[in-house]
């Protein structure tokens, strides 16, 4: 076989992770004719833009003093040559938030579909349409995830526009789609749920047939809590159906906190030969009925834009009550873990 | 070759990247008797173990002998106190500190170790006089302006005589007689400069990987100037032959500050990305634009090459650098830049190919369609007329057999023939028909599709013809 020198297939979701624990969405409202919303990507492959999408938070509907929300433009712009978004649509779209929007994600169907071309840069902006806005009347629209930690990317990157041009450097959260793929970071929830034993949580994993003939893992690199108390322990094992693979169980006092980490986890022993077009579930199980083993999972808003995502729809979420029990699987959400690879055999070698 | 997915093949070494102006702390004392550096790892595979290594910050006067011993971990998550190997090593003087800023490898006895251990390397006072005077410093992690937030492995130590475990990225080193393995780092370099001067990541993956991939970009630790009206370039290079570019204006970018280091996530904008060849070397470079755009490219800093070989992706990613282009590259092969690939495709040898997840049926076994559609499943000869060839293998224009089946030139793909032309339904925009490859499919559920193809009769034409086929998603198991 050939040796992979533990390089990472990175099928960890944010691009600008791993970040400190903690995540919490963070939001701006738009309360000013003036103000704008602003993301700036780059398109990672040609294709239609059909679709724009964002994850609405509330609005003055819900949470503020019960005016209706007003009508706001979506729109795609080129990006000026001082890095602000041209005024001129490429295409758009007009809508209006309600009650029932909040906490979702939006996807809006643009006017003209838009052919771009690979690594184009672009800029989608939401601004004032028409209606009455103000505090009592606006939208407030997810536009990043905080953490404890600040990110530091520099592109992609969003803005919010007040009487500043207020960029950030935090994760952004906007998605385009074509007719059959979702780009960009279409999140629409953030959750790590505590499982205490003998629950179990697990990425599916499935690598593409085509890819080679054998490969070797050699464990995870996860984000989480591994226990949220001293003297609790936890086994990731791997699983094809119902046989168990390899396990490795982990002293969770053997961490630098018991908050959210980012951790390197390998197996021990000899690493069996798997198999590229197999489906595998690595999977966590605390060893305590008190453990709080507690994954980092993020959500989208349906199957398909998981393949926004490094790896596709082939990586999500799995769950159990206990070991042999059928898994419950969750395709639109995606565990924090990559994958550590110790072999990797093309089909020529 | 099989799509990606854009998954990366994370070859940055900084586990809890990006952090700001990373910087190698010095904070860990042997100035006591009780003092004590621990760094609590797993064993990545089955090794005899030669040698133990640290990176040392420096000696104050004459240090004492100090000891660095592999042990076992108690459940508490520190050393255990069961030695596993050691040896006494004495620091130089600080007049005469050869050791100093420099990754210091100590010989042991050999000692085996098993994949997935969990272990604890461990710098102590041994004997001769220690205090505030004598004493050594450590660079037992690194870190960034806003720290870290908790790995594991980790770095404890007691500087205050307390046991702090460190949340930032341990720096330590252990190896057999052929390879490096830890974080054998010293430094941390932000390589300053400007147009004509280019800097990148020589990489070549290992050949019995496959046959070829592509890159669609790049995640890179970096920061251009911050003058208005600058650019920059990320281009892939077979030496001197240029394979992609993409150029950036770096007023495009979310901060204007010099002073940090960001990432960038950075994409090629070609049509159709360069078919690379695994086992053939290619640089990522990053090219400033103008004499006035300032660039800066991180990487970290190793002894020699071995250690290199310790991070994720071996030995063969290393700084590369030259005054300009059409000049030599120069290799700095005990420097890794923090840079990631992005990996658009992974192929197999055509003929090997048997995965998913395409299929044209047609729906009346046309035997000329059968023949040369594009076909990604295996062969089944209960599916292939007899007298037919087999299946053609994925990435062969399918255009050539509708051509000849209908006689147009340019042709959509749409799914779904019950409902309107929609731009909903679209598979494939208009497109010549020689052009028209069916490389990927979302395998996302079960079932046939019908699928109509709108065959234009000639580029321009308003005239179109609709052909009905049948798509079979076929779904991994």
């Amino acid at each position: 076989m050939a040796r992979f020198d533990f390089m990472r297939l990175g099928v960890k979701p944010f691009w600008n992770a791993p970040v400190g624990g903690n995540y919490s969405f963070d939001e701006h409202v738009l309360n000013d004719a003036s103000e704008e919303v602003r993301w700036f990507f780059q398109c990672p492959e040609a294709g239609i833009i059909t679709h724009l999408g964002f994850r609405y938070d509330s609005g003055s509907h819900s949470v503020g003093g019960g005016g209706p929300a007003p009508t706001y433009r979506i729109r795609l712009s080129s990006i000026l040559g001082d890095g602000t978004p041209s005024t001129t649509p490429i295409t758009s779209q007009t809508f209006q938030g309600d009650s029932s929007w909040d906490g979702t994600w939006r996807w809006i169907e643009l006017i003209a579909p838009l052919q771009v071309t690979r690594g184009e840069f672009l800029a989608a902006i939401i601004d004032y349409s028409s209606g009455t806005i103000g505090s009592n009347n606006y939208s407030q629209f997810t536009t990043k995830i905080n953490s404890a930690r600040p990110n530091l990317g520099a592109f992609p990157y969003g803005s919010e526009v007040t009487t500043t041009d207020g960029r950030f450097s935090e994760q952004i959260v906007f998605a385009y789609k074509t007719p059959f793929r979702t780009y960009g970071w279409p999140i629409v929830d953030l959750e790590g749920t505590p499982v205490n034993s003998p629950e179990q949580v697990a990425l599916r994993i499935w690598l593409n047939p085509a890819f080679g003939v054998t490969w070797r893992l050699a464990g995870a690199q996860i984000m989480g809590r591994l226990a949220n108390k001293a003297g609790r322990s936890f086994t990731m094992l791997l699983y094809q159906g119902s046989t168990l693979l390899l396990d490795v169980t982990v002293d969770a006092d053997f961490n630098s906190t018991h908050q959210d980490v980012i951790a390197d986890i390998l197996f021990d022993g000899s690493l069996p030969d798997l198999s590229f077009g197999t489906e595998y579930y690595l999977a966590f199980m605390p060893e305590e009925t008190d453990t709080n083993f507690d994954l980092r999972v993020l959500e989208v808003p349906a199957p398909i834009d998981m393949t926004a995502f490094p790896g596709g729809p082939a990586f999500y979420y799995a769950t159990r009550a206990t070991s042999g029990a059928p898994w419950t699987l969750e395709k639109t959400k995606r565990p924090m873990v990559n994958l550590i690879i110790d072999d990797w055999t093309g089909v020529s070698a | 070759m099989a799509h990606f997915e854009h998954a990366r093949l994370e070859l940055m070494p900084v586990l809890s990247a990006p952090v700001r102006s990373l910087v190698l702390s010095d904070f860990s004392f042997i100035w006591a008797v009780g003092s004590k550096i621990e760094f609590i790892f797993q064993v990545e595979e089955p090794i005899t173990v030669s040698h133990l290594g640290f990176a040392y910050a420096g000696a104050a006067n004459l240090p004492p002998k100090q000891r660095v011993s592999l042990q076992g971990v108690d459940p508490s998550g520190q050393a255990d106190g069961v030695t596993i190997t050691q040896q006494i090593y004495e620091p130089p003087p600080a007049g005469m500190d050869t050791w100093k800023d420099q990754f210091i490898w100590v010989p042991v006895p050999p000692a085996s170790v098993s994949r997935g251990q969990f272990l604890a390397m461990v710098i102590e006072y041994s004997s001769g006089l220690v205090n505030n005077s004598n004493y050594s410093t450590y660079y037992s992690y690194f870190v960034g302006t806003s720290s870290s937030r908790g790995v594991f492995p980790y770095t404890a130590d007691n500087p205050l005589g307390t046991r702090i475990k460190r949340f930032d990225r341990p720096i330590f080193g252990y190896r057999s007689v052929t390879k490096v393995y830890g974080f054998p780092m010293f430094d941390i370099e932000e390589l300053e400069y400007s147009a004509p001067a280019q800097k990148g990541m020589a990489f070549t993956l290992d050949v019995g990987f496959g046959d070829f991939f592509k890159v669609a970009g790049a995640v890179l630790q970096i920061q251009p100037t911050t003058s208005t009206n600058q650019g920059f370039a990320m281009v892939l290079y077979q030496n001197q032959t240029e394979l992609g570019r993409v150029a950036m204006d770096t007023d495009w970018k979310q901060t204007s500050t010099f002073i940090d280091d960001r990432i960038y996530q950075l994409l090629f904008d070609e049509a159709t990305l360069a078919q690379l060849s695994f086992g053939q070397q290619y640089i990522l470079a990053v090219v400033p634009l103008f004499v006035t755009t300032g660039m800066r490219l991180t990487t970290s800093v190793c002894a020699s090459n071995l250690e290199v070989g310790g991070f994720p992706g071996g030995p063969n990613m290393y700084l590369v650098e030259r005054d300009g282009p059409g000049q030599a590259w120069s290799h700095q092969i005990a420097k890794r830049p923090l840079m990631d690939l992005i990996i658009s495709e992974w192929g197999a040898p055509l003929e090997e190919r048997v995965g998913p997840h395409m299929k044209l049926t047609p729906k009346y076994n046309d035997p000329h369609f059968v023949q040369h559609a594009d076909d990604q499943i295996e062969n089944n000869i209960l599916e292939i007329p007899e007298g037919v060839e087999p299946h053609e293998f994925p990435g062969v224009p399918i255009g050539n057999a509708l051509e000849s089946y209908s006689g147009y030139d340019t042709v959509e793909v749409f799914k779904d023939p019950d409902v309107a032309r929609s731009i909903e339904f679209l598979i494939h925009p208009e497109q010549p028909l020689e052009q028209l490859k069916f490389l990927q499919w979302d395998p996302y559920e079960n079932g046939t599709f019908e699928i109509v193809f709108r065959l234009r009769a000639a580029e321009g034409s308003a005239t179109y013809r609709e052909v009905i086929r049948y798509v079979r998603v076929i779904l991994p198991p």
